[in-house]
């Protein structure tokens, strides 16, 4: 089984996992009481932040595997890894603003968890720039490489901010407890199996796409 | 006011997903284009 049929499989139940979860959002888990209706963006906000994590992990990996085997698959991994965390990063900060105005009067506030979140964004969104500033192969990998590694290292910060710091976003997943109701706990977990599988499709079709381009590219253009 | 915010966050979702879709589906088609240009050249090499 090539790797295009196996994401166009995690993109097809992707596909039927999505509105099943999102149907679960808006008619099975209950209306919170404080916040209200608003409060459902947590549904898909935690995980495309859990998503986006493990968008820095496989980054950070293929990170070190690079620099110890110098082979191409695990630039390839880096790149579509580091792509597609920044995209969902991106969508983590803006539904985070649109949860935050209703809630906190304010769509951007310097808590430690937003502010170590947008450097998170900063860092590897300038990791995606200087892959396409430097274009000796080599060199593009083991730069991004080491950029990878050493910003993995904001991803427990990120974590551990709002324990760390005095901080205003609230902690559901705590080391004794998972502080929601059970039907909300129900959809959360459904809406993170239908992004968990969303995102392997996506990383799968972002790497076959990534090493095709490197082939094409090195046909094309033989003294690169 | 509430509803709409929650509207808003899940349209900002599914548009930023889809729109990243639909960028990499061009990139895709991009390289379609560029492997049938790398044949012809190298049909026209061969001939």
């Amino acid at each position: 089984m090539t790797t295009t049929n196996r994401s166009s499989i995690f993109a097809g139940v992707s596909a039927l996992l999505i509105p099943a979860a999102i149907g679960m959002v808006f008619f099975y888990a209950p209306l919170e009481k404080t916040m209200g209706s608003v409060q459902k963006i947590f549904y898909f906000h935690l995980p495309l932040a859990f998503s986006a994590f493990l968008s820095f992990f496989v980054a950070f990996v293929a990170g070190i595997m690079y620099l110890r085997t110098r082979r191409q698959i695990w630039d390839a991994r880096l790149a579509a890894s580091v792509e597609i965390g920044v995209v969902l990063t991106t969508l983590v900060l803006i539904t985070g603003s649109l949860w935050g105005k209703p809630i906190w009067n304010t769509y951007w506030t310097w808590d430690p968890r937003l502010t170590t979140s947008l450097i998170l964004w900063f860092i590897f969104a300038s990791c995606l720039i200087l892959r396409s500033a430097v274009e000796e192969e080599g060199k593009r990998a083991t730069y991004s490489a080491v950029m990878a590694i050493v910003g993995f290292v904001d991803v427990p910060i990120v974590f551990l901010s709002a324990r760390l710091w005095r901080s205003i976003h609230p902690t559901v997943i705590r080391s004794d407890s998972v502080g929601l109701e059970s039907s909300m706990l129900i959809t959360l977990l459904a809406c993170m199996v239908a992004m968990l599988t969303f995102w392997i499709g996506l990383y799968k079709f972002r790497v076959s796409l990534q090493l095709q381009e490197a082939a094409a590219s090195a046909l094309l253009n033989p003294k690169h | 006011m509430k509803d709409t915010f929650l509207v808003i966050a899940y349209m900002a979702i599914w548009i930023g997903l889809s729109g990243y879709l639909a960028t990499l589906a061009h990139r895709q088609k991009k390289l379609s284009l560029r492997i049938e240009l790398l044949n012809k050249r190298l049909n026209a090499e061969e001939e």
